[in-house]
């Protein structure tokens, strides 16, 4: 079963008042708004992530593997 | 019909999401403070999803003297990434790593700062600095990112950015501000002749005039009547697009009672325009202020509509005698209660309107006394 909107959008730490007038809209712009919005976290991710990368690039190899474990903790496990 | 403020709060909205405000068309229905509450609980999320990954950087910046960090951070982190550090971190240590930014560099981080934060930083930056950032989102075209700056910082940063900016570019700037109050009392500071140029810029074409008007009705009464009474002192091509904006807009009801507190020059610059000699338009002016008047939504005495109609000149005399509305039973019985009158004496103020004339002696002395 699809996960509800509103549970979406609070699992990505919208707040219950930002959540509640989504909430009070018809259940298909519920839908297509919240879609915009975990998109729009994807996007800024990614962009966070190309940054972080570019950054990696910039440090001298001897410090990379401190660096990496700063910039990227999860790789690490 | 959509709220001047709600279709901002959609743009604004869009803007945080990185779509085009089109997409979010299905939200302009909802009330403009319901769409702020949202933008701002998106917004928190957006930036809320990659603070993990920040935070050891802003822990690092605190570790080093701002300067260092501060060439560290432009050469390595880049503006983005500089931007969510600076989100992340106590103003305290925030505002001297910014304060070793040049003008530019800082404008682009300030694209990246999380809103909530970015008022805490501004506040605390040099005016020279804050002026130097205003200066290059004017030229990047970023207004909405510049609009967040207006209502934090004091009123003579404001007042040289004004003086930086070009008529179009304040209009953008202050249509997305955060705080329209704030805007009040800036447009108490500003020169006319800066506003008179906001007021042409807004008549070059009909998105601007759009938003002119957008911003006019989200304004206090007190700042519409200024406003208005400049527009009527521009050329007629200016007041025309003003009405032009509020036909399409549908903002007559909310800003009609401005009208009864202007004088009859500048009344029948905006009366006396291209747009309304149709006929049809205008009677549905008439049943929207009508409407408004029953509804209470905004008093507005038939003795305003009459203040309208007694300017107009000639071409716009022939267009009262097609007005169906003036003859209809309902707007005849409003007009009458509306003025302390009875339906045979409004009858015989439209006639002499629609003659030219002046209204009855009698009728007027009984406008002067309800």
């Amino acid at each position: 079963m699809a996960t509800e909107p509103g549970t979406t959008l609070r699992d990505l730490g919208v707040p219950d008042a930002a959540v509640a007038v989504l909430e009070a809209l018809p259940p298909e712009d519920q839908a297509r708004f919240t879609e915009t919005v975990v998109a729009a976290v994807a996007a800024d991710t990614e962009r966070i992530e190309k940054a972080l990368n570019a950054t990696m690039k910039l440090v001298p190899a001897p410090l990379r593997p401190r660096a990496r474990a700063l910039l990227f903790p999860e790789s690490d496990s | 019909m959509t709220a001047p403020a709600s279709l901002v709060e959609v743009q604004k909205l869009a803007h945080e999401l990185g779509v085009k405000p089109e997409s979010l068309s299905y939200l302009e229905s909802v009330p403009a403070s319901e769409l702020a509450t949202l933008r701002h609980g998106v917004s928190r999320a957006i930036f809320a999803a990659n603070e993990k990954r920040i935070k050891p950087l802003g822990a690092l910046a605190k570790r080093v003297p701002a300067s260092l960090a501060a060439r560290v951070a432009k050469a390595a982190l880049g503006p983005l990434l500089c931007g969510r550090v600076a989100s992340v971190m106590n103003p305290k240590v925030a505002i001297p790593l910014a304060g070793h930014f040049d003008a530019g560099f800082l404008a682009e981080v300030t694209l990246s700062l999380d809103p909530a934060a970015s008022a805490e930083i501004i506040k605390g930056l040099d005016d020279e600095l804050v002026i130097g950032v205003g200066e290059q989102l004017l030229e990047a075209g970023e207004y909405m990112v510049l609009a967040r700056f207006i209502t934090v910082v004091d009123e003579h940063v404001v007042l040289a950015l004004v003086d930086i900016a070009d008529g179009a570019q304040l209009l953008e700037v202050a249509v997305y501000a955060e705080d329209q109050d704030r805007i009040d009392e800036l447009l108490t500071a500003i020169p006319e002749a800066k506003l008179s140029d906001v007021i042409e810029a807004a008549a070059t074409d009909s998105a601007r005039a759009d938003s002119a008007v957008s911003l006019i009705s989200m304004l206090s009464n007190d700042s519409q009547r200024k406003l208005a009474d400049i527009a009527a002192s521009l050329p007629g091509s200016v007041p025309d697009a003003i009405v032009g904006a509020i036909v399409r807009l549908e903002v007559w009801p909310e800003l009609l009672p401005v009208v009864g507190s202007l004088s009859n020059d500048a009344i029948g610059a905006f009366v006396n325009v291209p747009t309304l000699l149709d006929a049809s338009l205008v009677d549905e002016l008439i049943v929207a202020v009508r409407s408004a008047d029953d509804a209470s939504v905004g008093r507005i005495p038939f003795r305003v509509l009459l203040e309208v109609l007694e300017v107009v000149d000639d071409a716009h005399l022939a267009m009262l005698n097609q007005l169906s509305q003036l003859d209809n039973r309902q707007t005849l019985t409003w007009a009458a209660k509306s003025t302390g009158t009875t339906e045979k004496q409004v009858r015989e103020a439209i006639a002499s309107l629609r003659a030219g004339e002046p209204l009855p002696e009698k009728f007027r002395a009984a406008l002067t006394t309800s």
